[in-house]
């Protein structure tokens, strides 16, 4: 994959990766996608069945893999396929995220969102938004694997 | 010359194995170095002289259990331990009718680490505790010193003072809770810069070596394939590399999230200092804060990540 860097251009363009859940912020990708919606090329998706498959392993070997930000999407709270996926991420991801603010990691380098399969519009500002606020962080420096 | 509670420890365990009550009783027994003590799992009431109960008993020994399932187990336990027994519980890991809970009054146990400064094993003839005095006979003479100035970090600003849940006391204790706040450490963080806490979270992390000792001393930490041994996907790097050795301790951290009851066995059972209450205090602090939970408190209870509420804290999902 050609990577994007900041020398080429000159501004750094952070990658980012999402973990989106198959029934629904993926589905709003598709139909921010069949819109012709624009949002910021930044971002890489990995589709996974519900947010409920969300370890937080996988977002840590991202962050060791020098991954600038990380989002995780699903069904919004009540809408999941599998009923109680998103809640039960839900609680775990906070923890995460107080374990990770506690750390020193900084705030938003880790970010989430409810995305439904109608909010093509709702993914494309998420996008945005996230580039941005990933961007005005700089690229990811702690816990970068230097091995 | 033997406390009343070694006393009593040694008759009740005798009746429970004579009797069949129990098929093993898991217990401390004098180690093979010093006064230092080690675990003890008896199957035989004339083994039963051989238990001993003293501020060095550290090891929370629910630990063990797991590798006894099969068996009827009577186990000594410190108002701590209770705490870990009551999360077995909870998680279905043991079962309440097949375990005799022997409680045993807690004054604090002593840090090895702290024992060793002061008296070096090669320098000291012998060891022994008397009420609260620790006596250290050295080539020079005798000292005395106090056991509070000895105890393991967690026990300086313990509140659990009662056992949680027991068959048997087997004695009694004056202990009031500390007043000092054990999460003092953790609200001083939090003040903190995000660079700041990064600094210091490197400087501690920095000090493991990643032997897993943490890991196998908590009796919450049952997992049959731990993460850090889990091949296939490899979870965790084998460098060290510091980024590995901090994934090995966030991971544990949110296995530990609302699990976790602060009985401080990682703590002394980490060689290298690190100071694991940074963060085991941060997660139960977390889960009383998200989740109203308090680990170990009651076995009828749904661990939190067990379980989820509508109502959960929802403000940081765009």
């Amino acid at each position: 994959m050609t990577q994007q860097n900041s020398s080429q251009s000159g501004t750094f363009e952070p990658r980012i990766l999402a973990f989106l859940c198959n029934w629904c912020s993926y589905a709003g990708a598709d139909l921010a996608g069949v819109s012709r919606l624009q949002y910021p090329p930044n971002v890489r998706v990995i589709r996974l069945p519900c947010s409920g498959r969300v370890d937080v392993g996988f977002i840590l070997r991202a962050l060791q893999s020098g991954i600038d930000g990380v989002l995780v999407s699903g069904c919004h709270p009540g809408d999941c396929h599998y009923q109680t996926g998103n809640y039960t991420a839900r609680r775990r991801l906070t923890v995460l995220r107080s374990i990770l603010e506690h750390v020193g990691i900084e705030p938003g380098r880790v970010q989430f969102s409810w995305v439904s399969a109608s909010e093509g519009n709702k993914f494309s500002e998420v996008m945005t938004t996230l580039a941005e606020s990933i961007k005005a962080l700089g690229p990811a420096k702690r816990m970068v694997k230097k091995l | 010359m033997m406390s009343p509670v070694e006393q009593k420890l040694q008759t009740v365990a005798a009746d429970l194995l004579s009797t069949e009550k129990v098929d093993l009783v898991i217990a401390y027994e004098r180690g093979t170095a010093g006064i230092g003590v080690r675990p003890a799992f008896i199957c035989d009431p004339a083994n039963t002289d051989r238990l001993v109960y003293n501020p060095l008993c550290g090891h929370n020994l629910s630990v063990y259990l797991h590798r006894h399932k099969d068996k009827k187990v009577a186990i000594v336990a410190k108002p701590c331990d209770t705490r870990s027994l009551v999360g077995l519980i909870q998680e279905r890991q043991i079962e309440r009718d097949s375990l005799t809970i022997l409680a045993v009054p807690c004054e604090g146990v002593i840090d090895p680490t702290r024992l060793e400064a002061l008296a070096p094993a090669e320098k000291t003839r012998s060891l022994a505790i008397e009420n609260d005095q620790l006596i250290i006979e050295t080539d020079n003479g005798q000292q005395h010193t106090p056991l509070k100035d000895l105890l393991s970090p967690g026990c300086c600003t313990c509140t659990i003072t009662e056992p949680v849940i027991s068959d048997q006391l087997l004695g009694t204790s004056n202990r009031q809770p500390c007043k000092t706040d054990e999460f003092a450490q953790i609200k001083v963080l939090a003040e903190k810069t995000s660079q700041d806490r990064w600094e210091d979270f490197c400087a501690e992390m920095s000090k493991c070596i990643t032997c897993f000792a943490c890991r196998n001393a908590c009796p919450a930490c049952y997992c049959t394939t731990c993460f850090v041994d889990a091949s296939g996907p490899k979870w965790l790097g084998k460098t060290d590399d510091l980024s590995d050795v901090q994934i090995f301790h966030i991971t544990r951290m949110v296995h530990m999230a609302g699990r976790c009851t602060g009985c401080g066995a990682c703590l002394r059972a980490c060689p290298m200092g690190v100071n694991l209450q940074k963060y085991t205090g941060k997660i139960r602090l977390d889960a009383r804060e998200f989740f109203d939970f308090e680990a170990g408190d009651d076995p009828e209870v749904k661990p939190p990540l067990s379980t989820y509420s509508e109502s959960d804290p929802n403000e940081f999902f765009m």
